[in-house]
């Protein structure tokens, strides 16, 4: 009699087989649907968070900066000290360009924005000493 | 529970069918057994009906746990599907953004007014691509705005990874980038201004602040060009009306003169 209880039901343990793999087949299908969810987040804007504009600053890519400063202002993301930089990396490129075209006013109006952005950029100023380098080192006319 | 014999009067059990004195048969005892064994019968036929319904019930319960669960998996499927697919999900992401375009109409028009005004090239550029603007027909007037901010974006771009040394992607060195620089320069007069499309001075898409928006553009990419590749006011005037090849080799002479170390790896 007790032989009989312990035997177990094949259709039952080939159901149980099934939901074993089915278990498994999901785990793959909500991996991977998680996966291109992210993928959709990502590129559903512009934006960038600081640890993308920091992948910016250390390859030397400030266009890319600047850009993902104002597409960052557009979506309301905040990055205070990268958004300082690329304020700042875009005030002294064109500080070169009226300071040397003689263009008083907008040389001094890119000056103010610079010297703000100093302040607002707290750690990151050393990046700013390095840009000075590339803008500044170069003899203007 | 005791009984006696009825024909010799001995004691018998309750299971006792036949009197083990005399010999005659306990017609009590025999009742009593064929309902303990009616009883039993029964007990274990609703024995077995129990185990065979718990049996069908388990199967049942699987059965309906991986019909859910192959519900959910050919669901997930599906969004995968959809995700997966770039073409679909740039579709979705474009209807979406045009959609947000139409309806915060009033707010775009106002921004594009206020960065117009204040010649902010970058960010109309940068506005323009967030909101997809240029393929909105909503902001056909702006066409050569958005055009001369592209192209003042493009060169300005150009030119600060010259200057920050930037390596650039798979392809791309200062060669190229003077190249570039020069097939925007070049091709100011026909996308820029409107020639391509034979614009008349009178075109909405010069109007006002527009063709203010235009002049200034230019003037400030050719003061860029001026200041960062050191060319005379000759070299630089003369510059709008070169090929786009004159205008890049010209500009990568000079960029090999004022930035020596960004060319070294070329």
């Amino acid at each position: 009699m007790s032989k009989e209880k312990k035997k177990k039901d094949p259709v039952v343990m080939t159901l149980d087989l099934v939901i074993v793999i089915l278990i498994f087949v999901m785990l793959g299908v909500g991996i991977r649907l998680l996966f291109y969810k992210s993928i959709a987040k990502e590129r559903s804007n512009f934006s960038q968070d600081a640890g993308r504009m920091a992948f910016d600053v250390e390859r030397n890519d400030y266009a890319s900066l600047i850009r993902a400063r104002y597409m960052n202002e557009f979506n309301g993301y905040e990055a205070t000290e990268y958004h300082a930089l690329a304020d700042y990396v875009e005030a002294i490129s064109m500080y070169k360009v009226y300071n040397t075209m003689g263009y008083a006013d907008k040389s001094e109006w890119e000056k103010d924005i610079m010297e703000r952005s100093r302040k607002d950029m707290k750690e990151l100023t050393v990046f700013a000493d390095r840009i000075d380098e590339m803008f500044l080192r170069r003899p203007v006319r | 529970m005791e009984m006696k014999c009825r024909y010799c009067g001995s004691n018998l059990g309750i299971e006792d069918e036949v009197c083990p004195y005399c010999g005659k048969v306990n017609s009590q005892a025999a009742g009593h057994l064929a309902e303990m064994k009616k009883t039993r019968d029964e007990f274990e036929s609703a024995k077995r009906s129990a185990a065979k319904g718990t049996k069908i019930n388990g199967r049942i319960a699987r059965l309906i746990v991986i019909a859910v669960m192959i519900v959910a998996t050919m669901v997930m499927l599906g969004v995968t599907s959809r995700y997966s697919d770039v073409s679909t999900r740039i579709e979705r992401n474009e209807a979406r953004i045009k959609k947000a375009a139409d309806r915060n109409k009033d707010d775009i028009s106002a921004t594009l007014k206020e960065l117009e005004k204040n010649r902010e090239y970058l960010a109309m550029d940068c506005y323009v691509l967030e909101h997809r603007l240029r393929s909105n027909d909503d902001y056909n007037d702006y066409a050569r705005v958005f055009t001369a901010a592209i192209s003042y974006s493009v060169i300005y771009e150009d030119i600060l990874s010259i200057v920050d040394g930037f390596e650039g992607y798979e392809g791309e060195d200062n060669r190229s980038r003077c190249n570039n620089i020069g097939i925007y320069i070049a091709d100011w007069k026909q996308y820029v201004d409107g020639g391509f499309w034979n614009d008349r001075p009178d075109s909405p898409m010069h109007s006002g602040e527009h063709s203010g928006f235009i002049k200034d553009a230019r003037k400030s990419v050719q003061d860029m060009v001026q200041v960062y590749f050191d060319l005379s006011d000759f070299q630089v005037n003369e510059m709008w009306s070169m090929d786009r090849d004159s205008i890049g080799t010209m500009l990568y002479e000079k960029c090999e003169e004022l930035y020596p170390e960004a060319g070294v790896n070329e």
